[in-house]
């Protein structure tokens, strides 16, 4: 038998204060390992996606950019730390599309396909001699709107993508609210 | 309908919270889980589960009780003003914390010394990194490095991402070059802050409380002084006599009860004889606590890890010390419980005869397998008996020592002879084996029994097939610390075994004896579970 001298009520209250904790933290760790619930999006998994790694969770973290404000605002900021280069929103609203974007050591450009009409080349050049070669470009549009795509070899500090001029990319890179980053 | 009665759903806004059944909403749940999902690039947990998840569950759910409680957030806080001031880059710090390896200690201590001079203020070695401030200084241990990454990253995903901004902000003051510790307990109680909010957002306290006073009452109206007393008969008349069939309705859920009543009121001794502070710091005047002053106290009193779950993580994970049905299976609960099982003895031993009957019953409701079923199942025929459940113990016993023999042999041959035995067993492994197989005083194994041991040791190491037991494991560093690891929870679980037989056999040999015991126990078993299943469809 195991026995309890009770004093007073702080003693009660701790105990019960302590009880409440012990027993929620088994529920977490039980229910954490069910089938009810699905986990939420890890930082690790923004993380990993902003960098560029191929990640079990791209799907679920894409799906969530373009759901959360809060989990796009974290991403934007992991982004602002970890990106390479940073093109920022434009200083003001052309009447026309915006062609050319600029950002500190990079620019990216789009320029018609004289092959192939109805499609356009995106070409992303390093300015500054010696940079490390970019990965993936992430844009972040206005409000919800997000797309990622991986950027080809870079040769002499260029790299150039053939996209059609309807595609997405396209259209963000033309609206001068988009925010480029590029890992 | 049954399944509402045991569905206890939650009303708050968030939907994920709606299929919650715990006192803790769903998008905690959620929000844990994602790290319990987590990966390293291997596809391997990147947090183990013990003691990593289960100490940042315990964190989450402020289990430890008492001022200590957030003590985790200093020593986060902490590291990160050490980041700043040694870790290259914009982003070091999403580098450290959320890179994609896994979070063990060796792989932070790598990181550390990857980052060549620490400069001014900071010392590394091989314990951890340690910081000087103006006003004092601290250290951060890299077996603690796991648990607090783990902390971050819960930390600035809690609420969805939506207190990333203020806790970011937090850390962001943390990289001025001469942060203090004044500045670091400040930033520490502004996380507090945030994570007390956290709590009584997603934890239904009241939903615990009612647990806890329902146990109380109980208690308290079998006693006519102030003490309240816990035994095997009181769990037993509680769950027999509990007419609130929700919360308590299942047997293992009252045991469990118990169990935390008693750690709640062991641990709430232990935080009492510490002066009460709301501030976490190392001022001692101002009656602040440092993270390391209480916190290994009370766990070490109340936190029994289960031996088990040492045997499934790092190197030991890769030695098949059990078979999994017929070795694990039937001591899974005996070593979850631990110390706890031993004092309820008899409490436990109907928690594992009864047990899997209920289980059976609420599964049987679950897929609606019919009434044949529960009607079988209520009569408890089929229910273990206690000296079947004894022996059984007994038999893993024999097994745990013939491990324990095996792992002697590694530790005490070739490379495993080098250093890893010392760590195990002290100055003198074998007499401290020895003295472990025997219940004998060290003293009392002389050396001319070392050679016998010795050749025994060998002779059942050889004869062990299965993974892990293979003589190229004497030549690999892994798999020795995997013995080495491995023979310390065997030690324990010897322990635990040889404690519990002895007991159940005090029981056996004193009217009446466990098959009466277990004849009675199936009667009051059997109509409880007509009272609650008998008319449930």
């Amino acid at each position: 038998m195991t026995s309890y001298t009770i004093t007073d009520d702080k003693q009660i209250d701790d105990a019960r204060e302590i009880f409440g904790g012990l027993a929620a933290m088994n529920d977490v760790l039980e229910e954490a390992t069910g089938t009810d619930n699905v986990a939420a999006v890890a930082p690790a998994d923004l993380y990993a996606f902003a960098l560029g790694h191929a990640d079990p969770a791209a799907s679920k973290v894409e799906a969530a950019l373009k759901t959360s404000a809060p989990i796009r605002a974290a991403f934007h900021d992991l982004l602002s730390c970890a990106s390479d280069f940073h093109v920022p929103r434009a200083m003001a609203a052309a009447s026309d599309d915006i062609d050319v974007r600029e950002g500190a050591d990079c620019r990216i450009s789009i320029q018609p396909s004289e092959a192939a009409p109805g499609q356009v080349y995106v070409i992303v050049e390093l300015t500054q001699a010696g940079s490390h070669d970019p990965k993936v470009m992430h844009l972040m549009g206005a409000g919800d709107v997000y797309h990622r795509t991986e950027l080809p070899e870079f040769y002499d500090g260029i790299a150039q993508l053939i996209v059609e001029v309807t595609s997405e990319i396209i259209t963000l890179l033309q609206d001068p609210d988009t925010e480029v980053f590029l890992k | 309908m049954f399944i509402a009665l045991d569905l206890d759903l939650l009303t708050m806004d968030d939907p994920v919270s709606m299929i919650s059944r715990s006192g803790a909403t769903g998008t905690l749940i959620a929000e844990f889980r994602a790290l319990s999902d987590a990966t390293d690039m291997g596809g391997a947990p990147k947090y183990a589960p013990k003691p990593v998840l289960h100490g940042l569950a315990r964190f989450i759910t402020g289990a430890s009780g008492g001022p200590n409680k957030d003590s985790e957030l200093f020593e986060l806080c902490h590291l990160i003003a050490i980041l700043a001031r040694m870790a290259p880059g914009t982003d070091a710090r999403a580098e450290f914390f959320l890179g994609i390896t896994k979070a063990a200690a060796s792989i932070f201590r790598a990181t550390i010394h990857g980052y060549g001079d620490p400069g001014d203020g900071i010392s590394v070695d091989d314990g951890g990194v340690n910081a000087t401030y103006g006003d004092g200084e601290f250290g951060v241990r890299y077996g603690r490095m796991p648990l607090l990454a783990a902390l971050y990253e819960f930390l600035i995903a809690s609420d969805g991402f939506e207190n990333y901004q203020p806790i970011n902000d937090v850390f962001d003051g943390l990289n001025e070059g001469a942060a203090s510790v004044r500045d670091i307990q400040d930033s520490a109680n502004a996380l507090s802050s945030i994570v007390r909010q956290y709590r009584r957002k997603h934890i239904q306290r009241s939903k615990y409380d009612d647990k806890f006073n329902a146990i109380l009452t109980f208690l308290r109206a079998r006693t006519v002084d102030n003490k309240i007393h816990v035994d095997d008969e009181t769990v037993l008349d509680f769950w027999v006599s509990n007419n609130d069939a929700g919360d308590f309705r299942v047997y293992k859920t009252v045991f469990e009860g118990f169990v935390e009543f008693m750690k709640s009121f062991e641990m709430g001794g232990r935080t009492d004889a510490v002066e009460r502070s709301a501030v976490i710091g190392t001022d001692f005047e101002a009656h602040e606590v440092e993270p390391d002053d209480q916190a290994g106290d009370i766990f070490s009193l109340s936190d029994w890890q289960s031996p088990l779950a040492v045997l499934a993580e790092g190197a030991a994970a890769d030695i098949k010390f059990f078979k999994k049905e017929s070795e694990q299976k039937p001591i899974e609960a005996l070593m979850q419980y631990g110390p706890y099982a031993e004092r309820l003895a008899m409490a436990f031993l109907r928690l594992e005869s009864f047990g899997p009957i209920q289980a059976g019953i609420t599964n049987d409701l679950q897929v609606k397998r019919g009434r044949a079923s529960i009607e079988t199942r209520i009569t408890c025929d089929d229910a273990f008996e206690y000296r079947d459940k004894v022996a059984g113990f007994e038999a893993i016993l024999d097994h745990v020592k013939q491990l324990q023999k095996a792992a002697y042999h590694v530790l005490t041959s070739g490379a495993g002879q080098a250093g890893n035995v010392v760590s195990l067993f002290g100055d003198a492994p074998e007499t401290s084996f020895e003295a472990a197989r025997n219940n004998d005083a060290l003293a009392e194994v002389d050396a001319a029994a070392l050679a016998e041991i010795g050749a025994e040791a060998e002779a059942v190491f050889r004869k062990i097939v299965r993974k892990g037991f293979e003589e190229s494991v004497l030549e690999t560093d892994d798999q020795i610390e995997g013995f080495r690891i491995g023979a310390g929870a065997l030690v324990a679980m010897e322990g635990l075994l040889r404690r519990y037989i002895k007991t159940a056999a005090a029981f056996d040999n004193a009217p009446p004896d466990l098959a009466e015991r277990f004849a009675s126990d199936r009667a009051t078993f059997a109509a409880r579970f007509q009272t609650l299943y008998g008319d449930v469809q």
